[in-house]
Parts: C-alpha cells; sequence; structure tokens
C-alpha cells in the first residue's frame, strides 16, 4: 500500500524534525502553568496566590511574552502564534489592570498626591475663582441696577421665599430661627444627602465639562456667583449684610471651595484640550485628566462634609460669632492642607529611619 | 480561534486590534470592544444599579426593622438610608467595581469586557477616577435631559442640552481606538478579555508516524507562508459537509502546482494535505534558518 502510494522520489526529509515542534513541546507545561495561576488570580485576585505561586506568576508572565516574540519571529503555525498572543494579552491585563494595592494608594492619595495635584493646577484654580467672583460681584451689580434683573434671573420666587420685598424681620428669622434646637435641627440628615448628591453632581458636572473647552465650566462658575451675589444684594440692602455672610460661612467656605476645585478640574481638563503645549494633545489630555480626577474627588469628599455641616451646623448653631469661627476655621484647615502641597508628607519620610 | 484570511494577509494590523507595548518591551495584541458590547455592558449596569440599590434599600430597611422594632422615626430613617445608597451607587458603582475588580464592572464581565491602560502604563486610580467621573456628562447628563422630555418641565430646554450631550458622547464614534472621552482623560482603552486557547499542533502528529507521502525539495519550494497558513486553516476545520469536495479540490491544485502527475486516491486525501503540510512547514522553517524567508508564493524571497 505504501508502496503504490509513495510519489515523490525518495529524499533528505525521511524523518520530520520540526524545530517548532520542539519548541513547542518545551515550553507547553510552562504555558498551562500560567494559566492555571490566571485562572486563580481572575477569581480571588493576586492574593489568592501562595507567595511562591506569585512568584511563578510574574515569571511565566515573562516566559509567555519571551515565547510570544519567538514565536512572532519564526513560528509558521498559526494556531501556537494566536494561543500565544492570547495567552500574553490575558496575562497583561492580570498583571497590570488592578491599581497597585488600593488602600495603600489610597492612603497615599490623601497624604500626598491630591495636595499636589491641587497646588499644580494653581492658574485653573485661580481661573475658576476669579470667574466666581466675577459672577458674585455682576450679581451684586445688576441686583442694584435694576430689580428686575433678580426676576429674570431666578424667577419671580427668589431664594424660597427671601426675596426684596420680605421685611427685615422676616429676613432675620429666616437666617436666625427661633425655634428649639430638636425644631431647628429636625431632618438635617436626609436634607444634607439630599445637598450631598446635588452639590456632588454640580461639582462632576464642573469637571466632566471641561472637555467642551471648559467654556460650560466658566459658565457654570459664573452664573453660581451670580446667585451668591444676588442672593447677598437681598440681605445686603436690609442691613443683614454681616448675618448672611456668617450664614453662609459655616458651610460655604468648604462647599465654594470644594466648587472652585471642580471648577479648576474642568478648567485644567480645557486647557489641555485648547493648550496642549509641546505634547501631542491625547497625551496633554490624558496628563490633565488625572490630575484633575484627583481633584474632582477632592471636591466630592470635602461638598460630603459641607453637606452635613450645612444640613446640621448651620441650623444648629446660632449666632454670628461661632458660624464665622467654625466656617473660616475649617477653611483655614482646607487651606492649609491644600497650601502645603503635602511636604510634610516627604518630611515626615526623611525623618524615619 | 478562527482563521481570518484577510488577517493572515495583512499580517498583525486590523482594524479594531490596538497593539499595547508592556514594560517588559513587548507587544501584545488586544482586539478592542465593540461600541455594541459597550453599550449593552453600561445598560446592565445602571439596571444594575437600580436593582441593587432598591435591593440594598430594602435590606436595610428589613434589618433595621428587626433591631429596633418599626416605632421609630420611619420617614426620616427612610429617605436617610435611600439617600446614602442612591448617592454611593450614582458616583462610586462604576469607579469601585474597576478599582477592586481588575478593570471590570458586572456588565463589562457579562459581556467579556475589560478596562487596561492604553499606552502599556499599569492602570491607575487616578486614571480609573477621571474615566468614571466622565460618566457624569457622557451617561448621566443625556439621561437626565432625556428624562426631562418626557417630564412635565420645559421642553426645549430639554431637547437641546440632550442634542449638546449626546454630541460629547458620540466621540466614541470618531476615535480609531473606540475611546470614548473619559477613556480620553484617564489613559484608558476598554478591551474584549483574550481567551486562550491552544489547538493540537498538526505536525507533531506527522512527526511520529511515518509520512505516507514524502515530496522533494523541489517541489516545496513553490508555495509560501501564506498558504500554509491558509493549509492549516482548512486543516483544522473539521465537520464541515462539503470538506470531501474541498479536500479533492486542493489535492489537485497542488499536484497540478507542484508538478506530481500521480493518482491519490481519494480515502487518503487528509493524509496527503497532512505530510505535504508537515513537510512544507519543515522546509519554511528551514529556509527560514537561512536567512531566507518566504512569505507567499509570489515572494521570489525563498524561491529559486
Amino acid at each position: 500500500m505504501s508502496d503504490s502510494t509513495n510519489h515523490g522520489a525518495p529524499s533528505g526529509h525521511l524523518g520530520l524534525d520540526l524545530k517548532s515542534v520542539q519548541f513547542r513541546k518545551e515550553r507547553e507545561p510552562q504555558w498551562q502553568e500560567l494559566e492555571r495561576l490566571m485562572t486563580t488570580v481572575e477569581k480571588q485576585g493576586l492574593q489568592g496566590l501562595s507567595f511562591e505561586e506569585s512568584l511563578a506568576f510574574a515569571t511565566l508572565y515573562r516566559k509567555a511574552l519571551s515565547s510570544l516574540s519567538v514565536a512572532r519571529g519564526i513560528s509558521l503555525d498559526r494556531g501556537v502564534q494566536s494561543y500565544l498572543e492570547a495567552l500574553a494579552a490575558r496575562a497583561y491585563s492580570l498583571m497590570y489592570t488592578r491599581p497597585n494595592r488600593p488602600g495603600v494608594a489610597t492612603i497615599d492619595f490623601f497624604m500626598r498626591g491630591l495636595p499636589r495635584a491641587v497646588c499644580a493646577m494653581w492658574p485653573s484654580l485661580l481661573i475658576a475663582v476669579l470667574t466666581f467672583m466675577l459672577g458674585a460681584v455682576f450679581g451684586f451689580v445688576l441686583y442694584h441696577e435694576d430689580l428686575g434683573w433678580l426676576n429674570a434671573i431666578v424667577g419671580s420666587d427668589p431664594f424660597g421665599g427671601r426675596g426684596p420685598d420680605q421685611s427685615y424681620a422676616t429676613l432675620r428669622e429666616s437666617i436666625y430661627d427661633p425655634g428649639g434646637l430638636a425644631e431647628r435641627t429636625q431632618g438635617w440628615a436626609s436634607f444634607a444627602i439630599s445637598l450631598m448628591i446635588n452639590n456632588v453632581g454640580v461639582a462632576l458636572l464642573a469637571f466632566s465639562l471641561g472637555v467642551a473647552g471648559a467654556v460650560p465650566t466658566l459658565g457654570l462658575l459664573f452664573y453660581n456667583g451670580l446667585i451668591i451675589g444676588l442672593f447677598y444684594s437681598v440681605f445686603h440692602d436690609k442691613g443683614l449684610g454681616l448675618d448672611i455672610i456668617a450664614w453662609l460661612s459655616i458651610h460655604g467656605v468648604t462647599e465654594i471651595s470644594a466648587i472652585f476645585l471642580g471648577g479648576a478640574a474642568g478648567i485644567h481638563v480645557g486647557r489641555g484640550i485648547l493648550f496642549p503645549g509641546r505634547k501631542s494633545r491625547a497625551a496633554r489630555l490624558r496628563e490633565n485628566g488625572r490630575r484633575a480626577g484627583e481633584v474632582a474627588m477632592g471636591a466630592v469628599i470635602m461638598l460630603i462634609f459641607a453637606g452635613i455641616i450645612e444640613g446640621y451646623f448651620r441650623q444648629a448653631v446660632n449666632d454670628l460669632e461661632w458660624r464665622l469661627i467654625i466656617g473660616w476655621g475649617l477653611g483655614a484647615v482646607v487651606f492649609a492642607y491644600f497650601g502645603t502641597g503635602g511636604w510634610w508628607q516627604a518630611l515626615g519620610r526623611r525623618n524615619t529611619p | 480561534m478562527t482563521f481570518d484570511l484577510q488577517r493572515i494577509r495583512e499580517g498583525r494590523s486590523t482594524e479594531g486590534i490596538r497593539r499595547v507595548l508592556t514594560p517588559e518591551g513587548v507587544e501584545v495584541e488586544f482586539a478592542l470592544a465593540d461600541r455594541g458590547e459597550r453599550l449593552i455592558a453600561v445598560l446592565v449596569d445602571l439596571s444594575v444599579q437600580v436593582f441593587a440599590s432598591l435591593a440594598l434599600f430594602v435590606l436595610i430597611l428589613i434589618i433595621w426593622g428587626v433591631l429596633f422594632g418599626t416605632g421609630l422615626n420611619g420617614t426620616e430613617f427612610f429617605s436617610v438610608a435611600l439617600g446614602i445608597v442612591s448617592f454611593f451607587f450614582q458616583f462610586f458603582y462604576f469607579l469601585t467595581m474597576e478599582v477592586f475588580w481588575q478593570g471590570k464592572t458586572l456588565g463589562k464581565h457579562l459581556m467579556g469586557l475589560r478596562v487596561i491602560g492604553a499606552n502599556g502604563h499599569p492602570l491607575s486610580l487616578s486614571g480609573l477616577v477621571a474615566r468614571n467621573f466622565m460618566r457624569q456628562v457622557e451617561l448621566f447628563l443625556p439621561l437626565i435631559a432625556g428624562a426631562g422630555l418626557v417630564g412635565p418641565t420645559s421642553t426645549l430646554s430639554s431637547l437641546v442640552s440632550l442634542a449638546w450631550a449626546f454630541g460629547l458622547s458620540a466621540y466614541i464614534f470618531f476615535d480609531a481606538d473606540r475611546r470614548r472621552l473619559g477613556d480620553l482623560l484617564g489613559g484608558t482603552i476598554v478591551v474584549k478579555q483574550a481567551a486562550p486557547v491552544l489547538l493540537p499542533d498538526i505536525a507533531a502528529g506527522q512527526q511520529e508516524t511515518r509520512a505516507r507521502f514524502r515530496f522533494t525539495t523541489d517541489q516545496l519550494e513553490t508555495y509560501g507562508r501564506f498558504e500554509l497558513q491558509v493549509l492549516e486553516g482548512v486543516l483544522r476545520e473539521e465537520h464541515r459537509p462539503d470538506q470531501e469536495e474541498i479536500f479533492a479540490r486542493i489535492v489537485a491544485r497542488i499536484c497540478l502546482k507542484i508538478g506530481n502527475q500521480s493518482e491519490v486516491a481519494p480515502e487518503f486525501h487528509r493524509d496527503f494535505l497532512n505530510d505535504f503540510y508537515a513537510a512544507q512547514r519543515q522546509h519554511l522553517e528551514r529556509e527560514a534558518l537561512y536567512g531566507k524567508r518566504k512569505d507567499s508564493k509570489a515572494d521570489s524571497n525563498g524561491g529559486p
């Protein structure tokens, strides 16, 4: 049978000796071991591996990459090459898609990353503050120009009944609630949470609208400033200027700082898009985007605190001095935290042996 | 695994494939997630957000009821519990999932997708924060504006903001790497999870058994790598109804090309192709050792 079907002339190809078959035979057990470890990592994360196994995982990952390089160079077997491509891709994504030790990274973020990120984007922060202030001044000027502006901007029932038509006594009562403590702070928790959800939404909107060249972010800041300016004017004209500043300060110093941070984050993203400088636009956007994301996270956390203060302490604390002291005291803490840029962290490191 | 002729022909750069340079200096290929898959994944996640926060809310209420009875200030507690739960789910659901689950959310997991760093950088915490906070404008703004359209409030402004927000969300359709704006900020891409499947080596079996058919060096000069891999694809494809016919046509074609005069009986067609594959691969491997790579039959590089 074999004689009748032996067509080609006898040649040197008597026994087949394929280098690629040998290559695969030698490495296949390593690949399979890597696959086994990857199944564990997929289910339990890197901490699911024992110490030896995680060492082996790193080594086998590198070996798989080197097998892939070799296979790309010499392999004619598409089966092996596709397998190695997929193996390397899967191993890579398990090696590098988990932020290294999220717990440590989080602590480091608050100790160093966040204050540094804020300091590094000071021009954006300055633009955010100035835009907001400009809005506030504008609001004050417009209010005194013509009361009609108030209606046009915030509608016929501005600030929940705290309009220019109210008497001095009514306005005063609205910020110094005469009721008892329990009465004043009733339902504060749900109030605080609704404030948080609303404010965090605004801060994140200010951040994310940065991708539209930061124009909507600037608009948002200006508009918020405008509202504050109008609101202040209502009380200012009744001779309650300092009282309303104190009433706003207790939570507002923290809250408005957080809005500044959210706005600064958005402006930073916008600057990355509009003025990439020497880097490519994509690279600049990535760099600015991450930094802005960190700052936006800082804003979110400040707003959680601000919500609690606004919900509870603004109602509970009923005199002018304490409102100012608490508000600006917190402001000083916030300023000290961000203003240092986390240098004290480096100091602490140098001192530890 | 599929044998995509297009891909074999064009080498390794095809639409939808992104090569990432790892820190180890080897480029690894990833198949980018389809936009439709990502849409389904995000819809799954949105429904999880809704249902999980409702379920968690009910659970908190039940636990509270068991521990303290129902005599407490009920409405206040209701709204606080619901507020905390919805606060967390709205702003931190995606972020927490992606941080602690290797770049996956439930929706992505079901669709077999995951987030990776785009330029071979490890996925960073701040990158994930940036990419997920961007959802505020890419995902929630259109949703809120869309809800405004059916709601009782002014429809014109909702329409405008809906169109505007969709304009930003639509970026994903214009990006070559199918990134959305959040991916751009975070330096990430979304890829399909690779599923490695190791197929048996066709030539390995031929190495052990004695070849039924032999070929001369001259006969093996005809074809190159491309033809070899096409043949590999044909041999791997099992259970095709017209397999016998295809084999017969290929055998006839090869015999004609390499100048094989004698007839091959139909029952030996598979053996002939297996033997030819092994012999051809060995020949090409040997030639490659001497620096002669023959990519296809049209490639004169490895020819005589």
